[in-house]
């Protein structure tokens, strides 16, 4: 992938998250931008010799790309993930039933598992149920495919 | 662009617009704050797994196995926290060095301020005590405290500066800054691997360094001594 398809991809990306409603983690990705890197250099600055100084660096376009490519997976693939390794470890290896996630007016937001008493069948009911993981793996094999990062980078090269 | 990245885009665009599923209006912090409860949870298992057992209880003590986790933090006691559901690390010990381990409640700081530990593993004793007794816990008891970040980009410098205010009026050896997202220059300022855990996400190595780093906490617990950084 060379820079100037590269930038392109990042424009487009850009567009797709923005007509998704997803503004939020291009701007979250461009408040990252902005703040920069920062890396120790010896300079030679002042009479008395070279001293170790903290030196801004900007981003490079395939860096900006990157950042977007991470943000989008850690927005819309690891939730589904996080969820899938807590049903794991409480339920199948700890012996809970289920986990609900309960708000502090006694709403259940989100329920994964089968609720085994009466009281939390009942509040399971208007919550959310699990994520699509298979939505979510679709969009991480996607994301893999145009990342220059993933083996796959020849795939999408012409 | 080339053809084969036009069709990525838009199978990208068309699993976005997909309206029921991802729910991508959510933010997550919850989810991440469960995955990482399980993930200590299920570390402390392994550790007493054959001479003791962890189970799960109600804000009254009593065994449940439909666990109930905050969206919001709150206090152990009253009774706004009966609903809410911890773990309890019974070690089948006699001299009452049971742990419990809960998301989302506050602790008393060193200067009498309540404070939020996201993942907290305390003495069961201290909990119980605060229970009975209408108080915060000690955060002086808490054998470990994970600080939660659950972000779409890198993790800002802020964040950083904020855990080391928390880690001054909590037991600042025992308390740790987990994130799923990176986050190069509070991994500087904080000196990474005493205080700091990044890119903590399922199947990642940093996944089970964790459960191997809290596994340590509990066994040197078990024998008796602490384990701090």
């Amino acid at each position: 992938m060379d820079e100037r398809e590269i930038s392109e991809l990042d424009r487009e990306l850009r567009r797709v998250l923005r007509d998704a409603g997803l503004d939020r983690i291009v701007d979250q990705v461009d408040a990252t931008i902005v703040e920069g890197r920062s890396v120790t250099e010896r300079r030679k600055i002042d009479k008395s010799g070279p001293s170790e100084e903290l030196v801004a660096v900007d981003y490079t376009a395939r860096e900006r790309y990157q950042l977007l490519l991470d943000a989008i997976r850690r927005a819309v693939v690891e939730p589904a993930a996080f969820e899938a390794s807590a049903e794991v470890r409480l339920i199948e290896r700890v012996g809970a039933a289920s986990f609900t996630f309960l708000d502090p007016e006694e709403n259940a937001v989100r329920t994964i598992g089968q609720p085994t008493s009466m009281e939390h069948r009942l509040r399971a009911r208007d919550a959310r149920r699990t994520l699509d993981r298979d939505a979510a793996g679709d969009v991480s094999a996607v994301l893999s495919r145009l990342d220059p990062r993933s083996a796959s980078d020849e795939i999408t090269s012409e | 662009m080339n053809a084969s990245n036009r069709q990525l885009l838009d199978a990208l665009r068309a699993r976005l617009a997909a309206p029921t599923s991802l729910t991508l209006a959510d933010k997550y912090y919850d989810l991440y704050e469960g995955y990482l409860f399980a993930l200590v949870v299920d570390a402390a298992r392994t550790v007493v797994d054959g001479t003791g057992t962890v189970y799960f209880e109600d804000g009254d003590e009593n065994p449940v196995r439909d666990v109930v986790l905050r969206t919001s933090p709150g206090r152990m006691d009253g009774p706004n926290a009966r609903p809410y559901t911890h773990a309890v690390v019974d070690l089948g010990d006699p001299q009452r060095r049971d742990l419990e381990i809960h998301l989302g409640v506050y602790f008393a700081g060193s200067q009498r301020v309540p404070h939020e530990c996201d993942i907290a593993v305390v003495l069961r004793t201290e909990a119980r005590r605060a229970r009975a007794n209408g108080v915060y816990p000690r955060g002086s008891q808490l054998r470990l405290a994970l600080e939660a970040k659950y972000r779409v980009s890198n993790l800002r410098l802020g964040v950083g500066r904020e855990f080391i205010g928390l880690r001054s009026q909590l037991r600042g050896d025992c308390c740790y800054l987990v994130t799923n997202s990176s986050g190069p220059k509070t991994a500087r300022m904080l000196s990474k691997g005493a205080a700091f855990r990044d890119e903590v996400i399922p199947g990642a190595p940093n996944d089970e360094e964790l459960s191997h780093f809290v596994r340590t906490v509990v066994r040197a617990h078990v024998r008796g001594t602490e384990y701090a950084v």
